[in-house]
């Protein structure tokens, strides 16, 4: 080989070379540098499984599995046993109560949601500092026609069957992305505040009639991401019955989903529940919502799967394919 | 330098840092870099050119598996770690012949300096990016929360650094201490 040519070639060289391309993707124009979305998957598969393990390490580690011990005698090991499990039951009870309360209100304001749901595992969730994206292991989805594709993009991802999680925003083979709401980047969405949903919250307005109807009172509130996951905005009386004031808002009152840009079966679905209560210059309240889950815990989410997440499926969505 | 060994160890790295990086984040936006801090270990006893190419290598790697949050959503930038590691990575090489790298500490303290370099290193390239691509626009602070994450690096690269000497005769390592105290004895 030519030695002109050998030095050329050389690893020292070949190494700026290339740091010198990385460094010219990292500052071009997105047109540009469209490629690298496609090239990220191949080595997001590819990690996936080793992130999947650590990931339910964590989450197992963070869930503090406490099975402390109760002294050496077997019945109270036994007792201790039985009161374990008799709490947990208890608590599942009550948060499966709570669930069947907050679907049939769901579906008492929003009748016409229906949608396919797939349950799908949740891969890993990336740090809120870098991207916040949850991956999940989505399979393929297969159409009424037989055809086979990826998760629709702009689908809604749910958890504990009412919480928003957010919406798919890259989907490639057997795996999804989800941006949950509250993350940076996240557009703003439109949700209302019903503070006659939530009498039965003991911190809940006393003097509310018991008899009135849920829906007559709507707050709207324009939300923004602010940062820890928490979103913010301002309140605007949406709906007052005839005399009313507008009422007072407290923490702990629930959160709607009431966006158009969201699919139907979405609406009315819990954003969350308001955090803290602030007042701007104008005097209007300002609210902070706290989504109802945590990315770190999160096992599994369901995917709605709804013709109109996107608005260009041709064929109606009837069965998940492959998702195992 | 064992290069089967040395992509499995970053492959096993990067998958653990992407797994627990939810986990492990505090104050809302500090993360640990487990990958920068094992390319740090590794360039402070590797020849140069080997060095660099990991560093390229995992950074690449780092950045097509972590998305940017822009205001338009999450993005990825196939850069900014790349050229952020291999910076790190030489300033490790520059200023390992003033550690003694035998010392557990040393490894912890080179791996924090490789960690601040890439960073800040990222930093300004996304900042640059903000200013040729007028649709990048980045959806939160990057100095801050970069230069705190390279401080919280020193806890896993603690944990590597104690495990390092073990680790180095299966990576391909030598210590050339070691090979000296050998010979004498």
């Amino acid at each position: 080989m030519n030695p002109a040519r050998k030095s050329i070639l050389s690893g020292t060289n070949l190494l700026a070379l290339a740091t010198g391309l990385c460094a010219l993707c990292a500052v071009a124009p997105a047109p540009f540098t469209a490629w690298v979305q496609d090239a990220a998957y191949p080595v997001q598969i590819v990690t996936a499984p080793v992130r999947w393990l650590v990931g339910q390490v964590a989450r197992a580690g963070g869930a503090g599995t406490d099975a402390s011990a109760t002294g050496d005698a077997p019945l109270a090991r036994e007792v201790a046993l039985l009161t374990a499990r008799n709490l947990r039951l208890a608590a599942e009870n009550d948060e499966l109560r709570a669930q069947v309360r907050a679907l049939q209100r769901g579906a008492e304001l929003n009748p016409q949601a229906e949608a396919m749901r797939i349950v799908v595992p949740v891969i890993a969730a990336d740090s809120p500092v870098a991207s916040g994206l949850i991956m999940l292991r989505t399979g393929r989805v297969r159409a009424a026609d037989g055809s086979e594709g990826n998760v629709p993009l702009g689908s809604v991802a749910i958890s504990d069957a009412v919480n928003i999680v957010g919406r798919i925003v890259r989907a490639a083979g057997p795996v999804a992305d989800v941006q949950p709401i509250g993350q940076a980047g996240t557009r703003e969405l439109r949700a209302t505040i019903f503070p006659l949903e939530d009498r039965a919250d003991p911190n809940a307005d006393p003097n509310a009639d018991p008899d009135a109807d849920p829906s007559a009172v709507q707050l709207g509130v324009v939300l923004t991401p602010a940062g820890q996951g928490r979103l913010r905005g301002s309140v605007y009386a949406l709906q007052l019955a005839d005399g009313q004031f507008e009422p007072a808002i407290r923490t702990g009152m629930t959160v709607r989903l009431t966006d158009p840009s969201w699919p139907r079966a979405a609406q009315m679905l819990v954003v969350g529940t308001v955090e803290a209560v602030s007042r701007a210059d104008n005097g209007r309240p300002i609210v902070t919502v706290k989504p109802g889950f945590d990315p770190r815990s999160l096992q599994q989410v369901t995917i709605l799967l709804t013709p109109d997440s996107t608005g260009t499926l041709e064929a109606p969505l009837v069965t998940p394919g492959a998702q195992r | 330098m064992n290069w089967p060994v040395v992509a499995l160890a970053l492959y096993l790295t990067l998958g653990v840092e992407l797994g627990s990086r939810a986990a492990l984040t505090i104050a809302g936006s500090f993360v640990p870099s487990l990958l920068i801090a094992l390319v740090a270990l590794i360039a402070a006893f590797a020849p140069m050119t080997a060095a660099l190419w990991i560093a390229l290598l995992a950074g690449a790697l780092t950045d097509l598996t972590t998305p940017v949050a822009t205001t338009s959503g999450p993005t990825i930038v196939l850069g900014p770690s790349a050229v952020g590691f291999v910076v790190g990575t030489y300033a490790v090489l520059t200023i390992r012949g003033l550690f003694l790298r035998r010392h557990a500490t040393s490894l912890v303290v080179l791996a924090v300096i490789a960690a601040t370099c890439a960073g800040l290193t990222a930093a300004g390239l996304l900042a640059i990016r903000q200013i040729t691509d007028s649709g990048f626009t980045l959806a939160g602070p990057q100095v801050i929360s970069r230069l705190g994450s390279a401080l919280y690096t020193a806890i896993p690269a603690a944990l590597l650094a104690l495990l390092w000497r073990r680790a180095m005769p299966l990576l391909g390592l030598n210590d050339p201490f070691a090979r000296r105290w050998d010979r004498s004895g």
